[in-house]
């Protein structure tokens, strides 16, 4: 029983790990909550459906679509909603509210346009399934916890080996200084919202998979904050020990105490950590000059 | 006719919330994405109440209004004293937000997620407008007294907020306890008026609505988010536009007025002040100015203040007013202040010099508790000052001025001046809630002495004048009345002369003189205009590297060789200042 909870909670643990290493990474570079994110997340998986549907019924290109797809509408979210105000230099709170509203926006344009109906994927490897040691993993699972960490480790060596990589991480320490050692800023954070884009397409598809596709999914980002939290704002690899945590011990608390009191629980212990261990395991304290 | 009334009695339940929202937002300056809950708790704990035990309408409205505010101090009370920087305090709030909802969707009273229908529809529009109009008259009279000052204080700038005596937490978890009793007031009316309320009502989706009606209608204006609550909800009616679009257009609205017009429709003045300025131009007045125009006079002849009395030039005689004993400060790897000691006579002009980056500006955020010493002791009249919070060390008696300006920008000269001297009047929450005469006549005296102070500084015509529009000296001298106004016997200027030409450097010297001999007041001044410095100091401590360099009166001091070497050079010529 326990091993199967494991395994089950490391499965969403990964695709939390997905959503919040993306949210991460603008958090880093910008400052700011991207509230946004969720959205993207939903656009990820309706764009993965429409690509199962009227191209190809399999899943890989599904999954390619979608990154690309979901990575150019996260640059574009960021063009419209909030470039003017990052050169504004406006206090992050403008960019937070601004993302609350790009996420009201999007997320009832879907329901006007497409509709409320909930729409499942057509069955991938859904229904087969692998035994491990006793346990089952479903097929779907394995493959959804296996990208994630190839994902995030590509990732990492895209930030630690490649010129924009590097040039990102400068951004992340020092915007300012980042500009005038010759970075074209707008390239670069259209290149890291593009990447927490393509993070976010990939976990929307894997989120519809598992469970269904339908307008309103993108507040499971709620998830994503408390992970990204737990591993530390603004710290990648907390973001991906932060995700699977969290996946671990939800399940715990949904197989052993109540299921009903999962979300109680995730909230609570999303609080908590904001209180007495608001940079989570990884994360660095910044402190303000007077 | 039916049909406009609902819209009417809807559009008025909702704005009673948004005026909540506006106290805490808006006024505050605390974003949050959860106020749908405290509307939710209002709900649903006068629906039971009215359901359940038969209890009448107004005391059921009255009790959702008090288990609001309690809930609200459970997550307020943490998070606030935590001082989270602004985005998490709001997923925070977020956060309680769902986990409520969840927790209304679970419990057997609250029906679960099934809702509760069947509540008695007590709430008519006759009720809904009375409701509304205490509740503006209420939060008007709550903002325009010492509390409101301190919530916008806080919202201008948190740090110039509390050196004038706010006290951050307090102040703000009465925002949020106040902004909880009014959504859950609305709640209670919206109970009892749709008959039938679910957890889903109260949720994330909501708290974005309110948030986003605040920041159409403007933050820092009642009429405003009031104004912007009816377009929002009357006009997808007028237009017959379907629900769904409706939440479409907010999320429209909001990234379009916070990306172009962030200020809003009102932004920080309110609708009479706009029909004045139409009717009767030639009126300026501040934003949100709580006192009313008439004519000023600058007068010449000063209001005397104290009996002058000639400043104590015996400095053995008392104990040193402040004195730090090996204090210490590390920033990182960088030591600030390195085992400073340092004595201040009580009476003296002491004056603090040191190349840039010595660690003169961090000595006064040592001593005003901005920040907190790694090693060492602070002693004010001989009592140490190392437990007391920012605010407790200003009522001590220790006022400051900041390098770069610190002023509640957006607020009038004289509301500057007020905001300090408001931190020690008289009156309680509820008298300022209820404008009791006592707060009219509290307020008046207050508004008199502020007047008086911008007088002596020669400020008075520009009483009304939004602080930010004042010509940089004036800004400056504005921040001096300021600090003055916390009847301080320490006061520290920071640069006080930065950016100043020789001659009103030389104005500002008589002018610190003048306020040092009349307010019968201990000065610490750090500067780097040594005209300054050399004419109006009686002792002056240099510092360099974090730590005491020499001390002793300005003559020793332009003689001493390590100063020379370390800041001032060794020149040919001998310039005295």
């Amino acid at each position: 029983m326990l091993l199967q909870t494991l395994i089950t909670g490391l499965s969403i643990g990964g695709i939390y790990a997905l959503m919040a290493v993306g949210y991460s990474l603008v958090f880093s570079v910008l400052n700011f909550s991207n509230f946004a994110h969720g959205a993207v997340i939903m656009l990820g998986a309706y764009i993965g459906l429409g690509v199962v549907r009227f191209l190809a019924p399999s899943l890989l290109p599904a999954v390619a679509v979608a990154m690309i797809g979901a990575g150019v509408l996260a640059v574009l979210n960021e063009r419209l909603a909030y470039s003017l105000l990052r050169r504004r230099k406006a206090p992050s709170l403008y960019l937070m509210i601004s993302a609350m509203g790009c996420a009201v926006l999007l997320e009832n344009l879907v329901y006007a346009t497409i509709g409320s109906r909930f729409y499942a994927y057509p069955e991938f490897f859904a229904t087969s399934v692998v035994t491990l040691a006793g346990s089952t993993v479903s097929l779907l699972d394995l493959f959804a916890f296996i990208f994630s960490i190839g994902a995030i480790g590509g990732l990492h060596l895209f930030l630690t080996r490649t010129k924009t990589g590097i040039a990102i991480r400068a951004g992340v320490a020092d915007m300012t200084m980042c500009s005038l050692m010759g970075v074209n800023l707008d390239r670069l954070i259209a290149v890291v919202f593009f990447l927490a884009g393509a993070f976010a397409g990939v976990a929307g598809i894997f989120l519809g998979i598992k469970y269904l596709v339908y307008p309103t999914m993108g507040w499971i980002t709620n998830k994503a904050y408390i992970a990204a939290v737990i591993g530390g704002l603004g710290s990648l690899p907390g973001a991906l020990i932060g995700g699977l945590i969290l996946g671990i011990v939800e399940t715990l608390v949904s197989t052993y105490i109540s299921s009903v009191y999962r979300d109680l629980f995730s909230f609570g212990l999303l609080i908590a950590l904001l209180l007495y261990l608001p940079n989570g395991l990884l994360g660095r304290e910044t402190g303000e000059k007077v | 006719m039916n049909y406009i009334l609902s819209i009417v009695t809807l559009a008025c339940i909702n704005m009673v919330a948004v005026l909540g929202v506006a106290v805490f937002t808006g006024f505050t300056g605390l974003f949050s994405l959860g106020h749908a809950a405290f509307v939710g708790i209002g709900a649903y704990t006068s629906a039971i109440l009215t359901y359940y035990y038969d209890a009448p309408f107004a005391p059921s409205l009255g009790a959702g209004m008090i288990v609001a505010a309690c809930v609200s101090l459970i997550i307020g009370i943490p998070t606030l004293k935590a001082k989270l920087r602004s985005d998490y305090f709001a997923i925070a709030i977020l956060g309680f937000g769902e986990g409520l909802r969840v927790l209304l969707e679970n419990l057997e009273i609250t029906n679960g997620a099934r809702g509760l229908p069947g509540i008695e529809p007590h709430t008519t529009l006759p009720a809904v407008l009375l409701a509304l109009a205490l509740s503006i008259w209420g939060v008007r009279n709550f903002l325009t007294s010492r509390w409101g000052s301190a919530c916008i204080a806080i919202r201008e700038d948190p740090v110039a907020a509390e050196m004038a005596g706010v006290n951050l937490f307090r102040t703000r978890l009465l925002s949020l306890l106040v902004s909880a009793a009014l959504c859950g007031l609305s709640g209670g009316l919206l109970a009892h008026y749709l008959s039938f309320i679910q957890p889903v009502m109260f949720t994330l989706v909501q708290s974005t609505m309110l948030l986003a009606t605040v920041i159409a209608g403007g933050m820092g204006s009642i009429s405003g988010p009031l104004l912007a609550s009816f377009i929002f909800i009357a006009l997808p009616e007028a237009l017959r536009v379907a629900q769904i679009w409706r939440l479409v257009a907010y999320g429209l609205v909001l990234v379009t007025i916070v990306v172009y017009r962030p200020q809003g429709l009102m932004g920080y003045t309110e609708l009479s002040a706009v029909l004045r300025k139409v009717f009767a131009p030639g009126k300026s007045s501040a934003p949100f100015s709580t006192t009313p125009s008439s004519p000023r006079e600058q007068s010449t002849e000063a209001v005397p203040k104290t009996a002058a009395t000639p400043s104590p030039s015996g400095e053995g005689e008392k104990p040193p007013l402040l004195r730090l004993e090996h204090l210490t400060k590390n920033f990182g790897g960088i030591r600030a202040v390195d085992a400073l000691s340092l004595s201040v006579p009580e009476g003296t002009v002491y004056g603090i010099i040191g190349p840039n980056g010595a660690g003169k500006t961090t000595v006064f955020n040592l001593i005003t508790r901005v920040y907190r010493p790694d090693e060492g002791v602070i002693l004010f009249r001989e009592r140490s000052l190392l437990g007391l919070a920012p605010d407790a060390i200003v009522h001590e008696g220790i006022a400051r001025t900041f390098q770069n300006i610190r002023l509640f920008n957006r607020q009038s000269c004289l509301e500057n001046v007020l905001t300090p001297l408001r931190q020690r009047a008289p009156y309680g929450v509820a008298s300022a809630i209820l404008h009791l005469p006592s707060v009219g006549r509290a307020e008046r005296e207050l508004k008199a002495r502020a007047m008086e102070l911008l007088t002596e500084m020669k400020l008075a015509a520009y009483a009304d004048a939004p602080a930010a529009t004042l010509p940089y000296g004036l800004q400056r001298k504005l921040e001096i009345a300021r600090a003055l106004a916390m009847g301080p016997s320490l006061l520290l200027l920071d640069e006080p002369a930065a950016g100043m030409n020789p001659e009103e450097t030389r104005a500002l010297s008589a002018h610190i003189q003048e306020i040092h001999r009349r307010f019968s007041l201990t000065v610490l001044v750090i500067e780097h205009h040594m005209d300054l410095i050399m004419r109006i100091c009686s002792r002056i401590a240099v510092i360099n590297f974090g730590a005491l360099l020499a001390e002793g009166t300005p003559e020793e001091i332009r003689k001493d060789e390590r100063v020379l070497e370390a800041y001032l050079g060794k020149g040919k010529s001998d310039h005295a200042a």
